[in-house]
């Protein structure tokens, strides 16, 4: 593999992604809005409104929630930044590979640019792997950043009340550590579909059916199916692990330039 | 450089191309002309290696394709109907980019982008991004693309579409020159006149059939009914245009300067370039009107 030629594509397409206010402002708008305005409400809604608000607005279930509650306010902070926050955050990998990923791959045929590139000498693992990459380093760099805003943020409102920081913790880090997985398993699926869909809107629906189940885990513990603890998310991160492996391996070696082309 | 042996591509039912064989030495310049549906892209592309064809063989410099288009592709350059470049990125990023692909090394690629920009007068768009380019500039910027790797295979979609006559001009000087260096090139229009100014060899294609090939000469002396259009820089009328009239089938084109003629042969244009001239019209162009190849084509 010529990584000249991988390093060469992958910065290509970063350039394209964020010279498009379309693809990176919805990219950094949403997760921003995560990272600071959850927290101020999650940390307001603890010490002024109480649980009862919660079970009101979200439906979850008075038990679970006076569970936490009747163990402190460091507990029920930890609750919704770790139980009810952390899902959503583990969606931001996702989010983020999916939006990059289907500009890079169908994008190319909806701008009409895939027959040019494909005639280089680049082979298909070149293509691919710089491809991706162009997805994972920004999907993966802008979700560590969240994370660290999103800590940052709730240390510093809740830090004078508890006298400790929340973050870092155990569960953060697993959090962080399964990020890239999502990513990386995000983006094969995407490289899958890109042979059979003609444009970038086609790319993120059909991709989104496919991420769907990868969707639901962050959420499992919302819905009292499991608890997010460190085995739960380490048994997870392997999973993706293997399933990402598994996912690129097929899209590179089945990539056919033609179907590609002509779809 | 290409062998290409009853090549046949089906899309599903549809058959887009039927046993298409012919040769390509280095050196040499052959040119697809056939209407739009005639099979010109879907040919350069299995060439490129783009597309499989779904039956016959092609070797292109030595190599099956597309079993082994690998091998080739750092040899050859393709350019497509659309000029394929990024829109969000500059003239220069564009050209670094693809010439980093095909391994120039840094110093050489910037003469060379320099040097393509200079021959198609573009060097004053290098750093403004593709996309605010006009069409027939972005088609220039698409043209140095494809002559940055200096390809021993060159293979061109109408590349002169969208260019003004001074650029085509020079795209054919180009080229020609490429071609007595040694590259083969492979050149796809549905111009009838740039077979006068590039080719070697025709192929004639018409739904997807060769329905001619061979030297340029011998084939356009076989085509009939064309229409000619000359343009002068005075009005020919009364006498002077009554004495054409008894020699060709001619009408007034759009104004009283236009003279549109009716040919049985291609080959007497330069009698009526000299009829004109004779009958004191100062010839400012001579046009192919019936571009429309498809009539061109019927009468083969």
């Amino acid at each position: 593999m010529n990584y000249s030629h991988v390093f060469d594509i992958a910065i290509k397409d970063m350039r394209e992604a964020f010279s498009s206010i379309s693809i990176y402002g919805p990219m950094l708008g949403i997760p921003l809005f995560f990272a600071i305005v959850l927290p101020i409400f999650t940390v307001y809604i603890s010490q002024y409104a109480g649980a009862a608000l919660f079970t009101r607005v979200l439906g979850i279930s008075a038990a679970s929630i006076s569970q936490y509650a009747s163990q402190g306010k460091f507990i029920f902070v930890r609750f919704f930044s770790i139980d009810i926050l952390g899902p959503i955050f583990l969606t931001m990998p996702i989010i983020t590979a999916t939006v990059i990923a289907a500009d890079s791959f169908a994008g190319e045929k909806e701008r009409r640019t895939a027959e040019s590139l494909l005639s280089t000498p680049a082979t298909n693992t070149e293509l691919l792997v710089g491809k991706s990459l162009a997805s994972f380093i920004p999907a993966v760099a802008l979700t560590f950043v969240i994370y660290a805003v999103y800590a940052l943020v709730t240390n510093y409102l809740t830090i004078a009340s508890f006298g400790m920081a929340v973050f870092p913790n155990i569960l953060w880090y697993m959090m962080l550590a399964n990020s890239p997985f999502l990513a990386l398993t995000t983006i094969g699926m995407i490289v899958l579909v890109s042979s059979r869909v003609r444009n970038i809107k086609e790319a993120q629906q059909i991709s989104s059916l496919l991420v769907l189940p990868i969707l639901v885990i962050p959420f499992i513990s919302v819905f009292n199916v499991a608890t997010l603890n460190f085995w739960f998310l380490f048994e997870m991160m392997l999973v993706l692990m293997a399933t990402s492996a598994v996912v690129l391996y097929i899209s590179i070696r089945f990539f056919d330039r033609e179907r590609f082309i002509v779809a | 450089m290409i062998e290409a042996n009853s090549i046949e591509k089906r899309f599903g039912k549809l058959n887009v191309l039927r046993d298409i064989s012919f040769r390509l030495s280095a050196g040499e310049t052959i040119v697809l002309l056939g209407p739009n549906g005639a099979g010109k892209s879907t040919l350069l592309k299995i060439i490129a290696g783009l597309y499989k064809q779904s039956r016959g063989s092609v070797r292109v410099l030595g190599h099956e394709s597309p079993k082994e288009s690998d091998k080739i592709r750092n040899d050859i350059s393709f350019l497509g109907e659309n000029y394929s470049l990024y829109d969000d990125l500059t003239v220069r990023e564009n050209l670094r980019f693809f010439g980093r692909l095909y391994d120039i090394e840094n110093a050489v690629l910037e003469k060379r982008i320099r040097h393509w920009l200079e021959r198609l007068d573009a060097m004053q768009y290098i750093d403004r991004k593709v996309g605010e380019l006009s069409r027939g500039t972005k088609q220039k910027i698409a043209i140095c693309r494809a002559l940055i790797n200096e390809p021993k295979l060159l293979l061109l979609d109408e590349p002169s579409a969208f260019l003004d006559p001074i650029a085509s001009k020079v795209l054919h000087a180009e080229l020609n020159q490429l071609s007595k260096g040694g590259a083969a090139i492979v050149y796809a229009t549905q111009r009838l006149d740039e077979l006068y100014k590039i080719g070697d060899k025709t192929l004639l294609l018409r739904k997807g059939r060769r329905i001619a090939f061979g030297r340029v000469d011998l084939i356009i002396n076989r085509l009939r009914d064309v229409e000619v259009e000359i343009l002068t820089a005075k009005p020919i009328k009364g006498n002077s245009f009554l004495l054409l009239s008894k020699r060709w089938r001619v009408r007034h084109g759009d104004s009283e300067r236009a003279l549109v003629f009716s040919l049985a042969r291609i080959s007497e244009i330069p009698k009526v370039v000299k009829g004109v001239v004779e009958n004191g019209g100062e010839i400012i162009s001579v046009l192919y009107l019936k571009e429309s190849i498809d009539k061109v084509l019927q009468g083969e």
